[in-house]
């Protein structure tokens, strides 16, 4: 769908991807700095490029030694870019910043070549976001959560066959992430459109993206589903994460109605999680489950009578040890779980690398 | 009667504010967003007229509008009319003369509106005069009315060049500064006193009208 060879150079700092991106959320993670926001901007035209883009069979960019330079402008690319900052326009109120988009996209549809799906209407777009009581308002007098919304509206407006969304949850505090969140799902479940999603927190990559590409050092590191990603990170780029907690995967084997639990498979055992708000979940398909380490606690034989319902089997593999905690790494399957409990409690349970241990998973979520 | 010597000081100030404001956006926007090397000798170059003496600008002026230089050769051509001791004369040394007064206040207000709304107008369709006209213009409307108000009363306050590359013609060249010059001479104060009493109370109410709208940029000039 979207094909790209590209070569940016900066002054200090070369990006060259080299991939073809499918239909679906695509996260782009990796640390800050690694070019994901450049990676973006050369996607919508916004950066001098080398190399070559396309999108369904539309060429955007060619650009190398041999031939003479084709880059299409930004404003006839169908792309809908969500930058980090949103970037909404001061001298317009809200309504004024979704109608310049809307009004825009109309003449931008007859100049690109690609047939439309479907048309996102304003109407639709205010009832999404929530926006009906905001359209008069001046965006200095928007909230965080508030501007993101318009600029996520905004872009959809564009008509957009191509979405790419800059760390969209960026700059929030956890309740207005929790607030965008929704609209996150909405924005790529209900319209269908093939999105790329920077980010450099896993957790929301493992929440929102089907698919998923490592950059370091303006290289393309890894690219596959979000659920091998995410081992990889935790394997190759261990240094690099941004995050302390740690990622197990398994697959849907079925619903709990009565209590609203989805029932995964994790490495041929059972664990229970509370069913999405957001997303209907299909058997047989592959989630990333996100646990703090100090979540997990540890038992060395099959625990009864207590409220945990999820207890995992592992092997001890690994233990490191700090002034008050100790770090355990266990193999689940072929996966790593990592539990902190306090050093006292390792010392008196006599913990020891080979060891099997039962892990208890005090809290799960998933999005 | 001193009448024409005001009208036609606005009307110069007037026509030199029109163009300068035409001419003046590209290079401010230049000079705002530009990585060139040449954009420091550029930036020197169109603060010139800050630092120079008026009387030098005006020497330089008059030696280039002459009709023994070719600039003031192809003028008398073109036009049939020399460009020294001529309104049109007036006109051009005000262009020059007034430029770092359009220039800097829409150099600073480019700078400050920045490049991010033209990315943003173009991932949302708009090509690039769409953009400029919707966007950048309205993001940089202060900046304009302080670059236009100070260019506008500048061109008004102006002596010393146009007295080298206009004189004193009566409905041509004589403008409210110059007639001023020539009443204290010939001491008659009266008149004098009537015309830059109006000057002061002019300039007084531009700056005054500066300051309240836009005193950041206006700052950066004064």
């Amino acid at each position: 769908m979207l094909e790209l060879d590209i070569n940016l150079a900066r002054d200090d700092f070369e990006l060259n991807i080299a991939t073809v991106i499918g239909a679906g959320v695509t996260a782009v993670y990796g640390p800050s700095g690694s070019g994901k926001t450049s990676l973006l901007k050369a996607i919508a035209g916004l950066v001098p490029t080398q190399g070559h883009i396309s999108f369904m069979g539309e060429t955007w960019l060619s650009a190398t030694q041999q031939t003479r330079p084709y880059q299409s402008p930004p404003y006839q690319r169908p792309v809908g870019l969500l930058f980090q900052e949103d970037r909404l326009f001061a001298h317009l109120n809200v309504l004024g910043n979704l109608n310049f988009a809307r009004t825009r996209a109309l003449s931008r549809k007859s100049a690109g070549g690609v047939p439309q799906i479907k048309t996102i209407s304003l109407e639709a777009v205010v009832d999404i976001f929530d926006l009906p009581m905001l359209l008069e308002r001046s965006v200095a007098n928007l909230s965080g959560g508030e501007r993101r919304r318009v600029a996520m509206a905004r872009t959809l407006l564009t008509q957009p066959q191509l979405l790419l969304l800059d760390e969209p949850l960026s700059g929030l505090d956890e309740a207005r992430k929790r607030e965008i969140l929704p609209y996150l799902y909405a924005l790529s479940n209900e319209f269908e459109i093939p999105t790329l999603y920077v980010s450099h927190q896993l957790e929301e990559v493992t929440q929102l993206c089907q698919n998923m590409l490592v950059i370091a050092d303006g290289d393309l590191r890894f690219h596959g589903s979000t659920h091998e990603g995410v081992n990889y990170v935790e394997a190759q780029l261990n240094d690099l994460m941004t995050t302390d907690l740690s990622f197990l995967t398994g697959s849907v084997i079925g619903q709990d109605e009565t209590y609203h639990l989805t029932l995964l498979d994790v490495a041929g055992q059972k664990v229970q999680i509370p069913q999405s708000q957001y997303r209907n979940l299909q058997s047989g398909e592959q989630v990333t489950l996100n646990l703090r380490p100090s979540d997990v606690a540890l038992a060395l034989a099959q625990p009864k009578g207590v409220s945990i319902r999820n207890v995992l089997q592992g092997a001890i593999e690994n233990i490191s040890t700090t002034e008050r905690f100790a770090d355990i790494t266990l193999a689940i399957g072929e996966q790593t779980l990592r539990s902190r409990i306090t050093l006292a409690a390792a010392n008196e349970l006599k913990l020891v690398p080979g060891l099997t241990v039962y892990a208890l998973l005090k809290s799960s979520s998933l999005g | 009667m001193e009448l024409t010597a005001i009208w036609l000081t606005l009307k110069l100030a007037s026509i030199t504010t029109l163009i300068l404001l035409i001419l003046g956006t590209p290079l401010a926007w230049w000079l705002a967003h530009s990585t060139s090397k040449l954009r420091p000798a550029i930036e020197a170059i169109t603060a010139m007229p800050l630092v120079m003496p008026p009387t030098v600008i005006g020497f330089y002026l008059l030696l280039l509008f002459s009709p023994e230089n070719p600039i003031g050769q192809f003028w008398l051509q073109a036009t049939g009319d020399t460009l020294t001791f001529s309104f049109s004369g007036l006109v051009v040394a005000s262009l020059i003369y007034s430029l770092p007064f359009m220039v800097q206040p829409l150099m600073n207000t480019f700078a400050q509106v920045g490049k991010e709304p033209i990315e943003v107008a173009y991932t949302l369709g708009a090509r690039p005069w769409d953009a400029f006209l919707n966007v950048i213009l309205p993001l940089s409307l202060r900046g304009y009315i302080t670059a236009s108000v100070l260019t506008f009363a500048h061109t008004i306050g102006e002596f010393g060049v146009v007295l080298m590359v206009g004189g004193n013609i009566p409905g041509e060249t004589r403008l409210v500064s110059i007639a001023i010059y020539e009443e204290v001479e010939t001491l008659n104060y009266a008149q004098a006193h009537l015309l830059s009493g109006i000057l002061v109370a002019f300039s007084f109410i531009v700056l005054l009208l500066v300051y309240s709208t836009n005193r950041r940029a206006a700052m950066r000039v004064l």
